[in-house]
């Protein structure tokens, strides 16, 4: 558990390091500290246009109604708080024994969680559990007190969204982490993640030995999540078949985050456990270095 | 021998298990969780997942090393397999003596013919040469032996002794010394079976039991003096109640006979009474729970003598009165007491003349005395501290067998008479002599007459133990005579030298006889060794594949093993050499 915390802290000291960079659609929040692109409720009048279902009722000019009898909204330039929601993969994978892949998907949700603050982010963290999608209740807490983070769930991240899904913040941004180690075609599970969101990160997070195996021997290969375990007797031959099916998983979750216009990236749990330095999301612009 | 003697095939036989222990680890399946087994199996293998048993992997090459091993240890016990064509010739040698019948329905020989079978078909000889050993060892010849019945009908274990060695000796001297001898017996061997030539089966059991060893009846004055000892081969005292006699004037006479010990007994019964039975109850063994004794002879001697010296005539009259056994008779005496030089010997009498040497050519020897005892007239002779008066020279010498003699001079000759007739020449001058005043001198007369007696037709000791000889003399003229052994029908025997020899390997009554001329031998089972059951024991000895014959008549198949062993071992080097692909 103090591995764990350790993870947290770190994550939140490396995130001080960063903010989120914010996207222009991102800034269409209620009223906030940043003016977003959306009409709303704050006070700078913009506008009149025509009415369309969904639009705030109260937001109707019934003089216009009076005068033209069309149903006129008055926009406004609202001032938006930007909102990152951080789903975590919270099943048994995501704590592959002898690897710091569960610290370090802490740390990457505390890492986040801090750029966004400095970034004026409201934030939520959303587990993935066996129940279905569950919010950490302490998120708006330092990391650091974050509590209640299991990673034993043994079902995968798309069968909870079929058990409750998450209520993640419309136009806010959305960082997806995960090994995306579960079979399955992600497209549907994408979409439904990308739906409503200003932008949406995935990151997978892959142990060492997920990432390149380097056991060999006769294995009795257990899955963590239970799903099962199968006796094999593993050599180089079996290695390289295994990278075939990773990088043709791998290629399948890049595929289906283009479509949804979504970063896509790949980390290995000691290469960031080593630094925590994110040098491709810097690069992808999600991240901003500050001084 | 045991596998576990060899050292190099208790070494590989470790190895048997120790391989199959590195294969079943190397099987076993290391513990390694995955994120996702998905990536690692086919969906399909990955559904079959779960599953905690599963069969150990045993490759082929698993199965070449364990064969190669087995083959190893076959080989390392220096395996053997019989060359047919040097199959030695068998023989089977089977203890007859009493003992071997002991304890009825279980004895050692009944216990022994079941597998009897089994035994002689490991000899790898179709017809062993069957030899039954008692006093002296029988042959039975070649057997078949899918029929045996033979040998069961002739094995009667009733054989005071077994003379074991003899019949080995026997066997040896027939087949060679390649032989194959199966011994079988009630008891361990005295020394340890010669290798590769002897197997020993004992069959015996250690039994108490009460039997007779000694009996003897012999002549006296007052009667026939019955005499017997009952030996107690237990380890407990015990009470014989021996029967005297059979019918309505049995007697019993009880002895008191500490375990292992041996009780005496004698009595008197008149002369003429008829053979005398003597029973114990039934116990082990039952030969020896009986004896017969048949009446003493009492012989007389026909006695003609012709003394002029009064000395001679004292000692030859006292000393033919001790010994009881004469009768006077003048016509056609059987033996002739003179000492006339000149006198004529009457026909067919032995003749004994007492030569007094010249007074001045006399001396007197106080010995030592050459006495020989091959001589009847020496049985029991004892001249220590006999003065004998003889010639001071030695007298002129014709054929003669000096029977006693002192320095050169011979003192008793015997020589040869007419129609085989004795002529024994006494050279004594009785004045300087004391052997007239010494036990020596009756015992030299009682000699002469026992020995004459002897020559006569007939027995003088009509009860022997089973297993000696008896020798019948028979009447002169007679050149064949009837012979009945215990209980069967006589058959024709032509005597040798006057006489029937008869060694007695059945106990009870022996017949000779020839006209209106009989003698009876009786036959008795007395052998403390065949009585004493108390050291019978089981088990085997020895083994016809040892010493020198074990390499000749089988010889090592290790080979056989081995060639496959190293062509299985080139095939693993290269199956280990090739590169493995495994797929699943």
């Amino acid at each position: 558990m103090s591995d764990l915390r350790d993870g947290l802290a770190d994550g939140a000291r490396a995130g001080l390091r960063y903010r989120l960079h914010v996207p222009e659609r991102a800034l269409t929040g209620y009223a906030g500290a940043r003016t977003g692109r959306r009409a709303g409720t704050s006070l700078d009048f913009e506008e009149f246009r025509e009415y369309q279902p969904g639009d705030d009722p109260r937001t109707i000019d019934w003089s216009v109604y009076a005068r033209t009898d069309r149903l006129t909204v008055k926009l406004y330039r609202e001032e938006v708080n930007p909102h990152l929601d951080v789903v975590v993969d919270a099943s048994a994978s995501m704590d592959l024994p002898g690897s710091p892949k569960a610290r370090v998907t802490r740390g990457l949700a505390a890492l986040l969680a801090t750029a966004a603050e400095r970034a004026h982010c409201s934030r939520a963290v959303w587990l993935a559990d066996r129940d279905g999608y569950r919010s950490l209740p302490a998120a708006a807490q330092p990391p650091p007190a974050w509590d209640g983070w299991s990673a034993t769930s043994p079902i995968p991240p798309d069968r909870a969204w079929a058990e409750r899904p998450p209520r993640l913040r419309r136009r806010g941004i959305r960082v997806f982490v995960s090994d995306l180690l579960w079979p399955g075609d992600p497209a549907p599970f994408l979409r439904r993640m990308a739906e409503g969101s200003a932008a949406l990160v995935v990151i997978q997070v892959l142990a060492r030995e997920d990432a390149d195996p380097t056991a060999q021997g006769n294995l009795r290969l257990v899955d963590c999540e239970g799903v099962g375990e199968q006796e094999v007797f593993v050599d180089e031959a079996v290695r390289r078949r295994y990278r075939e099916r990773l990088t043709r998983l791998q290629a399948a979750w890049e595929d289906a985050a283009r479509r949804q216009a979504a970063w896509w990236f790949t980390v290995v749990a000691e290469e960031v456990a080593a630094d925590w330095r994110l040098g491709g999301l810097e690069q992808a612009g999600l991240l901003e270095a500050v001084t | 021998m045991p596998w576990l003697a060899f050292p190099f095939a208790l070494a590989a036989s470790v190895a048997l298990p120790a391989l199959a222990a590195i294969y079943l680890f190397r099987s076993r399946h290391r513990k390694h969780p995955v994120s996702g087994l998905f990536l690692w199996v086919e969906p399909e293998k990955a559904r079959k997942g779960g599953r905690r048993l599963s069969r150990p992997e045993l490759p082929w090459l698993f199965l070449v090393e364990l064969l190669i091993l087995a083959l190893l240890v076959f080989a390392a016990v220096d395996p053997r397999w019989p060359v047919r064509a040097t199959v030695r010739p068998a023989a089977l040698i089977l203890d007859d003596s009493a003992s071997m019948g002991a304890g009825g329905s279980q004895s050692a020989r009944d216990r022994a013919w079941p597998s009897l079978r089994r035994e002689l078909q490991k000899t790898g000889a179709d017809r062993p040469l069957v030899v039954l050993a008692g006093v002296n060892p029988t042959v039975l010849g070649r057997v078949d032996l899918a029929d045996l019945s033979a040998v069961r009908r002739a094995w009667t274990a009733t054989q005071p002794e077994a003379d074991l060695e003899a019949a080995q000796n026997l066997v040896l001297r027939q087949l060679g010394p390649e032989a194959r001898i199966l011994v079988v017996a009630d008891r361990a061997p005295s020394e340890a079976p010669a290798p590769g030539q002897v197997r020993w089966l004992a069959f015996g059991e250690p039994r108490p039991n009460l039997g007779f060893v000694a009996a003897a009846r012999t002549a006296r004055d007052d009667g026939d003096l019955v005499f017997f000892e009952v030996a107690n081969m237990s380890d407990q005292d015990r009470e014989a109640a021996v029967t005297v006699g059979e019918g309505d004037g049995r007697q019993v006479r009880r002895l008191a006979i500490p375990a292992g010990e041996v009780a005496r007994d004698s009595f008197t019964v008149p002369w003429d009474a008829p053979p005398l039975r003597l029973a114990l109850e039934d116990d082990a063994m039952a030969h020896d729970n009986q004896v017969t004794l048949l009446p003493a002879p009492r012989p007389r001697i026909r006695l003609a003598t012709r003394l002029s010296d009064p000395e001679f005539s004292r000692m030859v009259d006292s000393a033919v009165e001790a010994a009881a056994m004469t009768v006077p008779y003048a016509f056609r005496p059987e033996v002739f007491i003179t000492d006339d030089r000149d006198a004529a010997a009457p026909p067919g009498a032995w003749v004994v003349r007492l030569i007094r040497p010249d007074r001045e050519s006399a001396a007197a020897y106080r010995g030592p005395f050459v006495t020989d005892r091959r001589h009847p007239l020496t049985d029991g002779l004892n001249l220590e501290g006999v003065i004998w008066g003889g010639p001071a020279e030695p007298p002129a010498l014709g054929a003669g067998w000096f029977v006693v003699s002192t320095g050169p001079v011979p003192l008793v000759i015997e020589r040869p008479g007419p129609g085989g007739a004795v002529r024994l020449d006494l050279h004594l001058d009785p004045d300087l002599s004391t052997l007239g005043r010494s036990p020596a001198w009756p015992a030299l007369v009682w000699n002469l007459l026992r020995w004459r007696a002897e020559v006569r037709p007939g027995v003088l000791e009509p009860n022997l133990r089973m297993g000696m000889e008896a020798r019948v003399r028979v009447p002169e003229g007679v050149e064949t005579v009837e012979v009945a052994r215990p209980g069967e029908a006589s058959a024709p025997v032509t005597p040798a030298r006057g006489e029937v020899r008869m060694p007695l390997d059945a106990s009870g009554i022996w017949t000779v006889s020839a006209d209106e001329w009989s003698a009876q031998v009786q036959a008795n089972f007395l052998s403390p060794a065949q009585t004493d059951l108390r050291d019978r024991t089981s088990g085997a000895w020895g083994s016809w594949v040892e010493g020198e014959f074990r390499e000749v008549e089988f010889p090592s198949t290790a080979w056989w093993f081995l060639l496959p062993a190293l062509g299985l071992l080139g095939i693993h080097l290269a199956a280990v050499r090739a590169p493995r692909v495994r797929e699943w």
